[in-house]
């Protein structure tokens, strides 16, 4: 009897009812987006977009020139082209003498010392017996 | 990409699009999932405003990962309503300061505000009741009966199983028949 009641009771709004009810607020549409929320979703999505089609900075075509940023830096640092020629000539002149030995370098010195008679393979920038004398003066 | 090949693509297909910069996909994916989630962080939130930031972030972290996507992993769908779903519960918390599952109940008292609806608005009145639900319950209600989502779906949206979508399905329909008790007939029923 109780049962009986109750079954009435919960009844009373079948499924039925509920599903016509549920087709009506389908029919009646649910919240929808406005124009200007979906303009700002398609901005995200293009920027976002924007950002794939960048470049990475993984791309073996990317990679920063090493080499011409040293020469770069160099060339500002010395202050243009011109400067670095000298600097250039004067290191493979270095080099040169370095390779081939010092003594070897007075059969050259007629060449560019012309006003000295002894070959810069003999010259003696700190004649001998002044050393100390150079060592007391703070030289060292 | 013509526009009618981009409304038959599947989603999976213009998210690939989209990723190799295809603009057109863009338009297409916005169309498409933007009025969804918006749609969904609706439902849970009731608030126009933060529904759109709720469904805007989420649709933001989908174009943020759509180069990194796996086709055939998951389904862009149900991806997005777990992340809007995400997103609206984080926001209702901080709004409300306790849990989904913390809601209270239902009251059988509150039926009576139904009493003050407009004879024969039947939406307004089903809106009334599914507002009374627990949150859970009209969430579920809602995605499934009104919005069309099927059990997977809510299952993955609101990280639960089919199983507990059915109970929640089935025990908010009943909380509405309850609620409704009485609105028959001023609903335009009539009796059986």
């Amino acid at each position: 009897m109780t049962d009986k009641r109750m079954d009435r009771e919960t009844d009373v709004f079948d499924d039925a009812a509920l599903e016509q009810l549920f087709s009506e607020a389908r029919a009646a549409g649910g919240p929808e987006a406005e124009a200007g929320f979906l303009a700002r979703v398609l901005a995200d999505a293009e920027a976002e977009q924007a950002g794939f089609a960048r470049p990475g900075p993984a791309g073996a075509s990317d990679k920063p020139d090493v080499l011409a940023g040293i020469w770069d830096a160099l060339r500002g640092a010395f202050g243009g082209w011109a400067p670095m020629g000298g600097l250039v000539t004067a290191a493979l002149a270095g080099v040169w003498i370095g390779f081939v030995g010092a003594d070897e370098i007075g059969a050259l010195s007629p060449f560019y010392a012309s006003s000295t008679t002894e070959s810069l393979g003999t010259v003696n920038l700190l004649p001998e017996g002044d050393t100390f004398a150079f060592a007391d003066e703070g030289g060292f | 990409m013509a526009l009618d090949a981009m409304n038959e693509a599947s989603d999976e297909a213009l998210l690939e699009l989209y990723a190799q910069g295809d603009r057109a996909a863009a338009r297409a994916l916005t169309l498409r999932f933007g009025p969804l989630a918006y749609r969904l962080a609706y439902r849970y939130l009731r608030d126009a405003a933060e529904a759109e930031d709720v469904a805007q972030e989420g649709l933001l972290r989908l174009w943020k990962i759509a180069p990194e996507w796996r086709a055939g992993e998951a389904k862009v769908s149900t991806w997005l309503y777990r992340v809007v779903a995400n997103l609206a519960t984080d926001r209702l918390r901080k709004r409300r300061g306790v849990g989904l599952d913390e809601a209270p109940e239902v009251a059988d008292d509150r039926a009576s505000a139904l009493d003050e609806l407009i004879a024969r608005d039947r939406v307004a009145a089903l809106e009334a009741a599914l507002e009374q639900l627990p949150e859970r319950q009209r969430i579920a209600v809602t995605l499934r009966h009104i919005d069309g989502l099927s059990n997977p779906e809510i299952a993955a949206a609101m990280e639960t199983g089919v199983e507990a979508v059915e109970s929640l399905t089935a025990r908010g329909k009943r909380a509405l028949s309850k609620l409704l008790r009485g609105q028959r007939e001023k609903l335009g029923f009539g009796d059986d």
